[in-house]
């Protein structure tokens, strides 16, 4: 009993002596906590997030028709395009557009010319034969130039070309779809027409005119086919659209059936009314005027179909889908928030082990761990107090950290879930679930002790400050490319994806992305391989193990050192 | 050299100790030993294998060959309870710069067990007695070089260790402060205290009980300050002056068997250096050689002199190279 109360004071030495060598330096407890806190800031003050915007110049033949679309088409592409000046000339044009590989050293420094007169991020030429090609079956190329290095950014122009080539392939379509409008708006004079052709033929009916009805209704029978035509043409269009999108059946949707049923048997019925007026025994004025007007009944369910289609505007027949995206996360947050646990854990994570690999380091270059070795203190005892002030010191920051980002700039800490169980009212207004906050408190205890563990065992391995200074900024680089603070996770090769697992920041930002962006919490139930268990996060089970382990790897080091000094 | 029987077992027993780092050996069949509740000095030149002695002592190091006991076994199986018994101050700096005087105390008592309860009596006492109880809030760094290795001292001392080791606490100060800090070990040795301390001053081995004097990892002396003293010089020194001092007379009182032969050296016409055996024992019989030759005694000065330590370390260290020399040239 005694002895182990002489080893609890024992390690209580270190706790008190790590707390007053850190507290004596106020300006630099002050510069851990505010430091970030700026920089996170300022960078929520200075990011736009906005995408690039791309500063163009477009080569076109000199056709003002041309350069009137080529206008609208970076109007309609939106503020990611600056059109800076559109170059009419039709032989440029045609051999920037060339895909001759012979030319290419030619066209690579007529366009970086351009690039560099007009001070342009991007040149996009419009080949002169586009018709010809088309013609031809042949889809004619829109080339865009650029000069970059940045990996994201060729990516971003990419994609942004492919935008480029479906809105101006988009605006052919519209402008296709229109001209077909155009048809069917001559359609309706062509149903005028027939319909005072049906009066002809009734006021020769009536007037027991055979003869002349009989004319009349060779006339009729003449509008009806070209308009049941043209009916057929224009339906064939929308049906093509509608069977696409699956509306129709095989090859004509409902209005377009409809359109073509009512046509064709308007064309049968005239053609029956003429054949009659020709070739019947009599006139039957009865049954002719009924014929009429199941004529013109017919006539009128075409007219409303005609109609119907002239009102689909163009644009939609042209690009019938329009993207509508729904987010079902419960936050939606901005670029701070969505940073800010990332930048927490990435700070504590370098905090823990610079403060740690500098400490064993320091204690060595000072002579006293002859000291430690001749006095009764256990290589235990030294880390473990070591551990525990650390601990302390680093959640105190952690802490205060975290009330910074949350009442300072706004950042949540339950991701905006409503709190179950019991809950606390904090002082911005906000309720948050104790259960949430415990999960939070873990993981931060969770990812300082593991980040303590790298920082003893770069401790034991430096053999000075400046090497254990090294090292640990070795961890912070890496940590930066493979934790998923900036790159997703996935996006890594599968050896790279073993250093993310060894980095106790990859866990430490997916608990904490979990707890403050997706209010996960303490009594959150998950499955493993069947079993439920009290915790969904495999991170903080992750970091519980890397703790475990990398406290007996850094206590056999030090013990090592200790028998070896 | 006294006899060790009957006296009760001594607190530190080296035994023909080797210490070998890789091809190099560093300590080279050393054998001593310390009494209980006394002040060994371990001096030698810098790089001599003083602070490697120490090591062994303390347990960091192992002997490569031979035995050491420390406290009835060897050092490098102590037990914490053990480890508990021993105050140890290194030769470099191992105080916390960003604490205060206190603190450094404070955790120096930690780290021996000692809780805040235990250690507020003795703090105070120890703080006192190095004369640092008025800087107690001071930071280690912004104190004087000299208060720091007091300071240190008092952190080897605070647990109140009945062997302490102390590796050249006197290095960097200056003579008053060499003297206070002796004046604290003599002081410590009184209450009953072992102590084991290494210095590159050899006058400092009059402060002391016994004295070692090492060089390039060989002990080439070992005993009570006289008695190494009297090994550098083969004898006592016994300092004779007179008006008359013929060289008759000198013949005649070197043929006394109390007198080392060959040793005796003239150093005026008046005044020669004897040595001797023993000084008491001799000056008496050269004074009766004197009257014999008609001489009155208040015509004679006759003292013994006591060469300062400087001139015994360089003779003995001159002594041992020459021995050096000479085997390496038989060999």
């Amino acid at each position: 009993m005694r002895s182990l109360l002489k080893s609890i004071i024992r390690l209580s030495a270190f706790v008190s002596k790590e707390s007053r060598e850190v507290l004596r330096q106020p300006w630099l407890v002050v510069s851990l906590i505010l430091g970030p806190f700026a920089i996170l800031a300022l960078f929520g003050l200075g990011y736009r997030g906005d995408p690039a915007v791309l500063n163009t110049v477009v080569v076109a033949p000199n056709d003002p028709r041309l350069q009137n679309e080529v206008e609208q088409y970076a109007k309609t592409l939106g503020k990611q395009l600056r059109l800076v000046d559109l170059i009419p000339d039709a032989a440029l044009a045609a051999e920037i557009s060339s895909r001759d590989e012979a030319s290419l050293g030619s066209r690579v420094s007529k366009v970086e010319d351009l690039l560099r007169q007009y001070g342009a991020d991007l040149v996009a030429s419009f080949p002169p034969d586009a018709a010809q090609r088309i013609q031809r079956g042949e889809a004619a190329p829109l080339v865009l130039y650029y000069d970059t290095v940045d990996p994201v950014r060729d990516q971003y122009i990419a994609s942004f070309g492919l935008i480029y080539t479906y809105e101006v392939n988009r605006r052919v379509l519209t402008s296709a779809a229109q001209q077909t409008q155009g048809r069917t708006t001559a359609l309706s004079q062509d149903v005028s027409q027939m319909r005072q052709q049906i009066g002809g033929v009734r006021s020769a009916v009536q007037a027991g005119d055979r003869q002349r009805a009989s004319q009349e209704a060779s006339q009729l029978s003449q509008t009806t086919d070209r308009v049941a035509t043209a009916v057929e043409t224009s339906a064939g269009l929308l049906g093509g659209v509608q069977s696409s999108v699956g509306g129709g059946g095989q090859g004509q949707s409902p209005q377009s059936q409809q359109a073509v049923g009512a046509a064709r048997e308007l064309r049968q019925q005239v053609g029956t009314l003429r054949s009659d007026l020709d070739q019947g025994p009599s006139l039957d004025q009865t049954r002719r005027l009924d014929d009429l007007a199941r004529i013109e009944r017919g006539l009128d369910q075409l007219d409303t179909a005609i109609t119907e289609f002239n009102q689909i505007p163009p644009q939609v027949l042209a690009a019938p889908f329009t993207n509508v995206t729904q987010n079902v996360a419960p936050l939606r947050p901005n670029f701070v928030t969505f940073y800010a646990p990332g930048v927490l854990a990435l700070l504590l994570q370098h905090l823990a082990i610079s403060i740690a690999a500098l400490s064993l380091v320091r204690e060595r270059l000072l002579g006293a761990l002859e000291v430690f070795r001749v006095g009764p203190l256990s290589a235990f005892e030294a880390l473990a107090g070591k551990y525990l002030s650390f601990i302390v010191l680093s959640l105190v920051v952690g802490v205060v950290l975290l009330a910074l980002l949350a009442f300072g700039l706004g950042v949540p800490l339950q991701g905006g879930v409503q709190p179950t169980g019991l809950s606390l009212l904090l002082p911005n207004g906000q309720w948050v679930g104790v259960a949430h906050l415990l999960y939070l408190a873990l993981a931060l205890l969770l990812l300082i002790s593991a980040s303590l563990g790298v920082g003893f065992v770069i401790s034991a391995v430096s053999t000075s400050d400046s090497q254990a200074v090294q090292l640990s900024m070795i961890v912070l680089l890496a940590s930066i490319f493979f934790s998923g603070f900036f790159l997703p996770l996935d996006t890594l090769y599968g050896p790279a994806r073993v250093i993310a697992a060894l980095l106790p920041v990859t866990y430490g930002i997916q608990a904490l992305q979990a707890a403050m962006l997706r209010g996960e919490h303490l009594l959150g139930t998950g499955v493993i391989a069947g079993v439920a268990i009290p915790l969904n996060q495999l991170a903080l089970v992750a970091l519980l193990l890397m703790t475990l382990a990398l406290f007996v790897a850094s206590l056999l080091l030090f013990q090592r050192q200790l028998k070896g000094t | 050299m006294l006899s060790q029987v009957q006296r009760p077992a001594p607190m530190i027993n080296m035994q023909g100790a080797v210490k070998e780092f890789g091809s190099t050996t560093v300590i080279d069949n050393i054998s001593l030993q310390v009494p209980r509740g006394s002040i060994y000095c371990f001096i030698g030149p810098s790089g001599s294998g003083k602070t490697t002695v120490i090591r062994m002592l303390n347990g960091v190091y192992a002997p490569t060959s031979g035995s050491v006991e420390v406290m009835g076994k060897a050092p490098t199986r102590w037990t914490t309870t053990d480890r508990e018994q021993v105050g140890y101050m290194p030769q470099l700096f191992v105080l916390y710069p960003n604490l205060s005087v206190e603190e450094n105390v404070d955790f120096a008592a930690s780290a021996y067990g000692m809780g805040w309860w235990a250690r507020r009596g003795p703090k105070r006492q120890l703080l006192e007695f190095v004369g640092l109880w008025e800087h107690r809030h001071k930071l280690a760094r912004s104190i004087s070089g000299g208060m720091q290795r007091r300071l240190e001292l008092a952190c080897a001392l605070i647990h109140d260790p009945v062997l302490i080791f102390l590796d050249e606490p006197t290095a960097g100060i200056d003579p008053i402060l060499r003297a206070t800090v002796w004046e604290h070990l003599r002081h410590l040795r009184d209450q009953g205290k072992t102590i084991f301390v290494t210095t590159q001053y050899v006058t400092e081995a009059e402060y002391c009980d016994r004295v070692g004097l090492i060089n390039k990892g060989r002990l080439i002396a070992d005993g009570t300050p006289d008695q190494v003293r009297k090994m550098a010089f083969g004898g006592e020194i016994v300092r004779l002056t007179c008006d008359r001092l013929t060289s008759d007379l000198l013949q005649h009182i070197e043929d006394l068997p109390q007198i080392a032969d060959d040793k005796s050296r003239r150093i005026s016409r008046t005044t020669a250096e004897l040595i001797v055996d023993e000084a008491s024992t001799a000056m008496p019989l050269i004074l009766g050689v004197m009257n014999s030759y008609g001489i009155p005694l208040e015509q004679i000065t006759i003292e013994e002199i006591k060469p300062p330590y400087d001139d015994v370390f360089v003779r003995l260290i001159q002594d041992e190279e020459k021995l050096a020399r000479t085997m390496e040239r038989l060999a």
